[in-house]
């Protein structure tokens, strides 16, 4: 049989074999350090007996203690999923933050079922059909680690919750991404600077907005955000929010299904959350409150 | 311990009791997958041991809250699969990043290939691995758990934080565009594509 026609017939099932056996021969990490075990037991014994933990563990630590405090898992869980909220909205501030670039992340979530509604944004401003990647240069969010980039309407579809987007005027379009970093997805929008939305920072990106289902727990949020930052509880509209300013943090919540989402980052920007029935929205921003709040005031 | 040895339940539960010890057994029982999905997730990244160390403590501090009754090694893997892309995201992208082949092309653990799976030779293997290197981040990931690592659909749906519909869709779709690739390069050069079905029909 000609090589070009065996080539082109080969079957499934022949490929996932052939991915096993490749898969049984990668390079693994523990085939080079023969004690990897010992080590890895090592460090467990070392952060739980004593050792100055990373960020993460104290995180944990802190977590696991205010469970233990209040007995209650629906308490721990909020908790967690609060602590989930600022996980995504620190990933972005603090890739925003290396590039130095001006941010602001609101976090959406996965919402009840149906249609959502055309965001009064992209009626009057045209929502692209098409990932928006503002020309020939690489899409602004690309570096950003957001996920998946799409349209606004297969987010829509991707993530079956009403999307909210701001509708202050001027704002231009944001180039949409979905993040698997909570179960049911997040949606985050990268806004390149227009009209209102002022004052660039590298690689042109002027806000970062995110979006999942959450609960915010303000008594929790301001233990777990930890030294150098501070927390100052205030209204966003009708409804109760923080305004977060300080240090970097590391956030950790977890899931219905009981896995744990964690993540460390480096934040410089300043982040303004509120809860809006089940949506925690989050902004993330090098700007200050002021020009903060009417952004987030217009979500719709 | 006593006699027999216990089964992951009984272990979760004294870990949950503050027996590091137990714990310390969960994580010999499943380090060599989570070494593998740190190895999937990170691209092979050089911290992978790092990444499972980080992600074992972390599964530690939070085994209070594991349900019972639930399968613990998906939920570990979520762990290390979120450590993973968090440790990625932290240190910014990295493009010389990708999948390799062991240098002895010999199965790195226990877990010994069956003779199905010895299908290709040590040429057609780093075909088939640049080829899952140059698939997108969402099909390497779902070609990488489900196929190369062999996680059930379920397992799969947890560690990826995706319904298992969509791990079976995108896993579907991944593997048309795998295939494409290879019949591209088969087309080219007689490579990967022809040695599996050589091969696999051999078989």
């Amino acid at each position: 049989m000609p090589d070009d026609l065996r080539a082109t017939s080969f079957g499934e099932a022949d490929l996932v074999a052939a991915l096993a056996d490749v898969g049984d021969r990668l390079a693994y990490p523990a085939e080079r350090a023969p004690g990897f075990d010992r080590a890895l037991v090592a460090a467990i014994e070392r952060s739980m007996h004593g050792e100055p933990p990373s960020r993460g563990v104290r995180i944990l630590r802190l977590l696991r203690d205010a469970r233990l405090r209040s007995g209650s898992w629906s308490t721990a869980r909020r908790a967690f999923v609060l602590a989930v909220t600022v996980v995504v909205l620190l990933a972005a501030t603090a890739a925003a933050a290396t590039f130095a670039i001006r941010g602001v992340q609101f976090i959406f979530g996965p919402a009840p079922t149906g249609l959502p509604t055309v965001p009064p944004t992209s009626a009057r401003t045209g929502a692209p059909t098409g990932p928006e990647t503002h020309g020939a240069a690489p899409p602004l969010g690309s570096d950003l680690f957001l996920g998946e980039h799409m349209t606004l309407a297969e987010a829509r579809s991707r993530l079956g919750f009403g999307i909210e987007v701001p509708t202050l005027p001027g704002l231009a379009r944001p180039e949409v991404y979905v993040a698997q970093v909570v179960p049911g997805g997040a949606l985050n929008l990268v806004y390149p600077p227009a009209g209102a939305a002022s004052g660039p920072g590298r690689q042109g990106v002027w806000a970062l907005i995110t979006e999942f289902v959450g609960r915010v727990d303000r008594p929790f949020m301001q233990k777990f955000v930890g030294r150098g930052t501070s927390v100052r509880p205030m209204e966003v509209g009708r409804f109760p929010g923080l305004w977060v300013s300080g240090e970097p943090h590391e956030v950790a919540y977890v899931a219905s299904d009981g896995s744990l989402i964690t993540d460390s980052l480096r934040l410089s920007a300043n982040a303004l959350l509120w809860q809006h029935g089940d949506l925690t929205l989050r902004v993330e921003t090098a700007m200050p409150l002021d020009r903060a709040l009417p952004i987030a005031r217009s979500m719709r | 311990m006593e006699g027999r040895p216990l089964d992951d339940a009984e272990l979760i539960g004294r870990a949950k009791r503050g027996d590091v010890g137990a714990f310390e057994e969960l994580v010999r029982r499943h380090r060599g997958m989570a070494v593998r999905v740190a190895y999937i997730a990170t691209r092979g990244a050089a911290d992978v041991e790092d990444v499972v160390q980080e992600a074992f403590v972390k599964a530690y501090m939070a085994i209070g809250r594991f349900n019972d009754g639930a399968p613990l090694r998906p939920w570990l893997l979520r762990i290390v699969a979120n450590e993973a892309s968090n440790t990625r995201r932290a240190s910014g992208r990295r493009t010389n990043l990708a999948l390799r082949l062991a240098a002895q092309g010999r199965p790195s653990d226990d877990a010994a290939p069956s003779a199905e799976a010895a299908v290709l030779a040590d040429s057609d293997r780093a075909t088939l691995l640049a080829a899952v290197n140059r698939l997108r981040e969402v099909d390497r990931l779902v070609v990488g758990y489900r196929f190369m690592l062999g996680l059930s659909d379920a397992e799969c749906a947890q560690v990826l934080g995706w319904p298992i519909g969509t791990v079976k869709s995108r896993a579907a779709r991944a593997l048309r565009r795998l295939r494409a690739m290879l019949e591209k390069d088969a087309t080219g050069d007689g490579g990967i594509g022809t040695a599996i079905l050589v091969d696999g029909n051999d078989a």
